[in-house]
């Protein structure tokens, strides 16, 4: 005997037009998957595309910096960067530029500007190698930096930070400005910007190290002497290993020294950490409007039970009032999946307009998130499904 | 067809509904209708007049007895055999008519056709529902909504939904209790057109103007045929 049989194109027509008769309640019904679904697509495109430029900055600067700074105060030992440390460091495979700093640390010291200020400014006072200029890569907003030979020679010279030349009143080179630092004169020969290797360097006065120690003697215990080591990218890892036992062969131990963090793990860390908190997040979303899903069907089942006896009495089976059920639910859910999944590219391409990134989504997570839509109606339509199997169609009628 | 073979015989039918508490809502029942038989089916409200339907349009199954519905055996049959069977060869006319509000009076047409075995283009289908609506005097409003249409109009939509695959058996429960008596007349004679056209037609009703229409009337009383003639 032929069995009842319903085409996929009538079933699809029989869905549209359950749906579309309240559309209102199929708007607020989709509405819970829309969120949902939109939420997930905003949070993994946006945590790939926070991880992208995380990534891409990390490139352009930390990667190629290694840092050594001149003691372990954990461990309790201190050992100062040695003089040469410019040419050990530069020695290394793999270094473009090293050089030394720090914070030249008197009681009382004093610095005038000249002509405009007569009064002391209190700022740092920093010696910086000759080398330390090129592993600094500063943008030089007016005159130079100063050389080897001036480093060598101990000339009275000073390079100042942007904001250290605002606050010693300092606007042009042309009139040869000249600082007192300790009664002691020195010619102000660059203003530089842009330090990020080392950013201290903008509210401090620069002199040659080899000025700084002719005056004032060795570093002190607390200056913080850094050797700063640009690298060929790539090469950091390796220089940061090696670099203990070129500026300390005897007590590699002593020297603390920063690598720049593996971008990977950095990139990796940063998604997961996005990831872990607003998947968690989406998917509790996309239970409610599953939950919310499964409600209104089972709501609209009830309602329709008289429906549901007239197609029962029409010829339908068990299964295919199930199926159509199913197919609402589904299609329900495929709908809510599609506008969010839609929501959510808008998200991420709208931040990342706004904070000039470059927007960055998978397109697994763009074609797939509205079957995940569909998923989820169809397995929030189950229940409802079944109750509308079991209904017997001659109290049905009845209704 | 073979003509002789009745369209309905029912015989020992029960049901017995299982509870608690335990409904003998038929017992042993015995019918045979023939073909383009017009039958009316009365009895006082509680009598078994819709349980009685309900096995005539397979929507119940007995639990005794035996039932064949044009030669076949449908008392055993899988469910699915028997919504195959509902659909292609029983027509219902029900008392609150069971139009889809929201769809079309040819719409609500094609929806009886939607589960039919055999499969027929929807371009032919809408052809036939303009054909039963014309035969009903639907035609003009075939695109109305049932709010549009008055209680008469709708019946007559209702009657055409049952006729959309030619059934073996019309089953009209209560036609004319929504109805007021101009309507009801209509839909009355357009019921006796159907007949007079070759149809066999089962009427349950409580009305002995509706009764009087038909060429036998069958009494329930308590769930038992007491009288048939």
């Amino acid at each position: 005997m032929n069995r009842s049989r319903i085409s996929a194109r009538d079933l699809v027509d029989e869905c549209v037009a359950a749906l579309v008769v309240r559309p209102g309640r199929t708007c607020l019904t989709a509405l819970g998957v829309v969120l949902g679904i939109g939420t997930f697509v905003s949070v993994v495109g946006l945590a790939a595309t926070a991880s992208g430029q995380i990534g891409e900055r990390f490139d352009v600067l930390a990667a190629t910096t290694v840092l050594a700074s001149d003691g372990r105060e954990d461990l309790g030992e201190r050992f100062p960067i040695p003089p040469d440390a410019d040419a050990r460091a530069r020695s290394l495979n793999g270094v473009r530029a090293a050089g030394s700093l720090w914070t030249v640390r008197q009681p009382g010291l004093g610095l005038e500007g000249a002509p405009t200020t007569d009064q002391p400014v209190t700022l740092d006072l920093m010696a910086v190698s000759a080398g330390a200029w090129e592993a600094l890569q500063p943008r030089v907003v007016e005159g130079r930096t100063y050389d080897e030979v001036a480093d060598a020679a101990g000339l009275h010279v000073a390079v100042l930070g942007s904001s250290a030349a605002v606050r010693l009143g300092i606007s042009t080179l042309e009139t040869r400005p000249a600082i007192t630092i300790d009664d002691v004169p020195f010619t102000v020969v660059g203003v530089v910007d842009d330090v990020v290797r080392s950013p201290e360097v903008l509210l401090a006065v620069s002199i040659p190290r080899g000025t700084a120690e002719a005056i004032w003697g060795q570093p002190q215990p607390n200056a913080a002497a850094t050797e700063v080591v640009s690298t060929d990218p790539g090469a950091a890892t390796q220089v940061a290993d090696e670099l203990p036992y070129a500026l300390s062969p005897e007590a590699p131990g002593s020297l603390r020294v920063t690598p720049p963090p593996d971008p990977r793990t950095l990139r990796d860390s940063v998604a997961g950490d996005l990831n872990t908190l607003f998947v968690v997040l989406a998917l509790v979303c996309l239970l409610v409007g599953a939950v919310g899903i499964a409600n209104t069907t089972l709501v609209a089942v009830l309602e329709r039970t008289s429906e549901i006896g007239l197609r029962r009495a029409l010829g339908a089976t068990p299964h295919q009032v199930a199926t159509q059920v199913m197919v609402e639910s589904a299609t329900l859910g495929g709908l809510g999946g599609l506008v969010g999944t839609s929501v959510g590219v808008v998200v991420v391409v709208t931040v990342s307009t706004v904070r000039e990134w470059t927007a960055v989504m998978s397109p697994l997570l763009t074609f797939g998130a509205p079957g995940v839509g569909v998923l989820i109606g169809t397995l929030a339509g189950l229940y409802p499904a079944l109750r509308a199997a079991r209904i017997e169609p001659s109290q049905a009628l009845r209704q | 067809m073979n003509p002789e073979v009745p369209t309905v015989e029912l015989v020992g039918v029960s049901l017995t509904y299982a509870g608690p508490p335990v409904v003998a809502a038929l017992h042993d029942v015995d019918l045979r209708l023939r073909r383009n038989e017009y039958v009316a089916v009365v009895g006082p409200s509680g009598s078994g007049k819709s349980t009685l339907l309900n096995i005539l349009g397979l929507l119940d199954r007995p639990t005794g007895g035996t039932f064949r519905l044009s030669g076949i055996d449908v008392s055993t049959l899988p469910e699915a055999d028997r919504a195959a069977l509902r659909g292609e060869r029983i027509g219902f006319v029900f008392q609150s008519f069971h139009l889809l509000e929201h769809r079309t009076a040819v719409e609500n047409l094609l929806v009886a056709t939607l589960y039919r075995p055999t499969k027929v283009g929807r371009a032919d289908r809408v052809a036939r529902a303009e054909q039963v609506l014309t035969r009903v005097g639907m035609r003009e409003r075939m695109y109305a909504r049932p709010a549009q249409l008055s209680g008469g109009e709708r019946q007559r939509v209702a009657i055409a939904r049952a006729l959309m695959n030619a059934p073996d058996l019309l089953l009209c429960d209560e036609p004319t209790g929504n109805l007021d008596s101009v309507n009801a007349a209509k839909v009355l004679a357009l019921i006796d057109e159907v007949h007079q056209a070759g149809q066999t037609v089962v009427v349950i009703t409580h009305d002995p103007v509706v009764a009087a229409r038909a060429e036998r009337r069958i009494a329930i009383t308590d769930g038992s045929v007491t009288e048939s003639g």
